[in-house]
Formats: C-alpha cells, sequence, structure tokens
C-alpha cells in the first residue's frame, strides 16, 4: 500500500487566485497564515503594542482592497509587510511622531522562568530601541531579512529597489545595530 | 563568496528551521565574532513578539466584514455617479440642440461673441469635486472640433441621441 502523504498546503497564489473568483475561505486561510507574522513585523518597526491588533487589520483590509495590485512578483508576505510598514509610518505622522510609551500589564509576557522572561525581555527591549535607531530603509530591510526570512529578490521588489541595494542595507542594518545592542 | 557571506546569506534560513548549521559552519561561528554577533541578532530578531497574542482568531472574519461593506459601498457609489453622468449627458445634448440653431450666422471678427448660455443643473449642485470630475469626463468634445453654432441637429449621431434618450428614462 502507497504511504499517504500529506497534501501541499496551497500557495498563497492560489489562495488569492481562489479569493478572486468568490471563494472567502481562501482569504480567511490567508489571513491565518500570515496575521500573526505581519503582527511582529510591525512590533519590530516599532509599533505600539495596543496598536498592533488594529494595525494588522487595517494592513490586511488595505491588502484585500488592492489584491488587484499584487502580480505575484513580490511574495505575498513581503508585500502585505510593505502596506503595514507604510500605514505605520503613516499613523506616526498622523500622530507627528508622539509615541506613548506604555508599561501596563499587557506588555509584560508572561513565561514560566521570571529571570529567562527578563533577559528575554531586556534583549528584545534593546534590539527594539536599535531598529528605532536605524533609517526607515534599513530597519524594514532588516526585519523582512532576519525576522520574516525574505529573500534579497523578493525584498527588492516589494521595496522598489534592487537585490543589491536590499543586501547592502541590510549589512549597513547589521553593522549598526551591532553597535546598538551590545 | 567568503565564509562570512555565506553564513550571512544562511541565518535567516537556519533561524526558521528550514536548513541546519554544518559542522565547519559552527566551528566558524565560535571562532569568529563578527558572525556570532550577526547571528545572535537575526535569532533575536526571530524571536521578536513571538510570544505576544498578536491577531485574533475573529480577524479574518472582521477584515472579510469590512471588504464586502467597502465594496457594496463602492457599487452604491457607482450607481450614484453613473445617474450623474448619464443626466449630464442629457444635459449636453440638450444645451447642443438649443445653441446649434440652423442659420444662427458666425459673429465677425472683433466683434463681442453670443452670450454663454448657462443651464442650472440642481442635481449636480451636491456633487462632489470628485464626482464632477467624473461627469466632466463623459462630456464629448464639440462635434465640429471648431465652432458649434450653425450645426443643425441633423449633424448629430444617432447613437447621440440614443444615449441622450437612454439617459432621460434611466434618470
Amino acid at each position: 500500500m502507497a504511504a499517504m502523504t500529506e497534501p501541499e498546503p496551497p500557495t498563497d497564489q492560489a489562495l488569492v487566485q481562489r479569493y478572486r473568483s468568490g471563494d472567502e475561505r481562501a482569504a480567511a486561510e490567508l489571513v491565518r497564515r500570515h496575521a500573526p507574522s505581519l503582527g511582529r513585523y510591525l512590533h519590530g518597526a516599532g509599533a505600539q503594542p495596543s496598536d498592533l491588533d488594529d494595525l494588522v487589520q487595517e494592513s490586511l483590509f488595505r491588502a484585500f482592497r488592492r489584491l488587484d495590485t499584487w502580480r505575484g512578483e513580490a511574495s505575498f508576505r513581503s508585500w502585505l509587510c510593505t502596506i503595514g510598514a507604510n500605514l505605520l509610518r503613516d499613523e506616526w505622522r498622523r500622530r507627528k511622531g508622539r509615541q506613548v510609551l506604555s508599561l501596563d500589564d499587557a506588555d509584560v509576557v508572561d513565561r514560566a522562568n521570571p529571570h529567562d522572561e527578563a533577559a528575554a525581555n531586556e534583549t528584545e527591549a534593546r534590539l527594539l530601541a536599535g531598529l528605532a535607531a536605524l533609517p526607515r530603509l534599513q530597519r524594514e530591510v532588516f526585519l523582512l531579512r532576519a525576522q520574516q526570512g525574505c529573500e534579497y529578490d523578493d525584498i527588492a521588489r516589494s521595496l522598489g529597489t534592487t537585490p543589491g541595494a536590499a543586501r547592502v542595507h541590510y549589512h549597513h542594518a547589521v553593522r549598526r545595530l551591532k553597535e546598538l545592542v551590545p | 563568496m567568503s565564509p562570512c557571506e555565506r553564513l550571512s546569506d544562511r541565518m535567516p534560513a537556519v533561524a526558521a528551521g528550514r536548513e541546519a548549521w554544518s559542522v565547519d559552519d559552527r566551528r566558524h561561528l565560535e571562532g569568529c565574532a563578527d558572525c556570532a554577533a550577526e547571528w545572535q541578532l537575526v535569532r533575536a530578531a526571530r524571536a521578536l513578539g513571538a510570544s505576544r497574542s498578536l491577531g485574533s482568531d475573529t480577524m479574518a472574519d472582521t477584515v472579510l466584514a469590512r471588504v464586502r461593506e467597502a465594496e457594496r459601498m463602492g457599487r452604491r457609489r457607482i450607481v450614484q455617479v453613473g445617474g450623474l453622468v448619464g443626466l449630464a449627458a442629457a444635459a449636453a445634448l440638450a444645451v447642443s440642440v438649443l445653441v446649434r440653431q440652423p442659420g444662427v450666422p458666425v459673429p465677425a471678427a472683433g466683434t463681442p461673441g453670443p452670450v454663454p448660455l448657462e443651464l442650472r443643473l440642481a442635481e449636480l449642485d451636491g456633487a462632489s469635486d470628485e464626482e464632477l470630475g467624473v461627469v466632466l469626463a463623459e462630456f464629448d468634445p464639440p462635434i465640429s472640433g471648431e465652432q458649434s453654432v450653425g450645426v443643425g441637429l441633423d449633424a448629430l449621431e444617432d447613437s447621440d441621441v440614443q444615449r441622450a434618450l437612454s439617459a432621460w428614462e434611466e434618470s
């Protein structure tokens, strides 16, 4: 008897095609697949924790409204992250750069070992502070590459640059972060 | 490509669990402070926000409900603007019919031209700039391309007349 293999999950492109044909379950699968990563990306890009759900939702809404502009040259993930980053930038401009740092309980991650917890929080805080100090393009390239695992070609297409330039931005970001995040 | 560049290129894939370090890679990481520091950064970036609850189970339902609502509002706006366009087309035809009377002499050079005909369209008073732009875009250029005075009703195409009649019926 031939071994039963799990069917390959549909690609993002296939899901988009199905949604365009009227299958809303395909859209729901895209949201489930990408919302958590988008949230982590926006968190790394400097979004306030209290704003994350709204930003993720608005980014997804805008993506689905302009789905006809996504032709698959860049990955759905990187295209979505670019929409989110632009939304975040617009939000900052709207607030004129006034960022309120919230230190309520919602920002404290709950884990079993308090000591490891504190160390993880400190590392995350230092990295977030370092990312905030980077120029926007370096920050976005670094997050798309290191956090999201996107290839340079993909990053270049979604950000409107070249793979070579994306690689340079990444290495500049790494060099700067090494200084800022000991 | 140097060993550092090669490792740097592979770090995101290893951090994501798609690839693994070879024995040589691990040896290099242990001996190269730059690569070790970059690897720490990539792992920290990968872990950013991983423990937070981002996105809710109802996120998909909420997003799709908003998309459906936005599409419904968009279709309603198209119908409203379409009605305005039909009315404007009919008005344009009416203006053409009124000013194109046979036998009207063309003013001589230097003499003041005829007083422009004003036609109030109350239905357009409440239209936004965007809607007015759509209406204006529907106006055809003058039939003669130069002077419309002196061109009679017979010069209009049957399609122009039909379009105006349809617009009157729909408005």
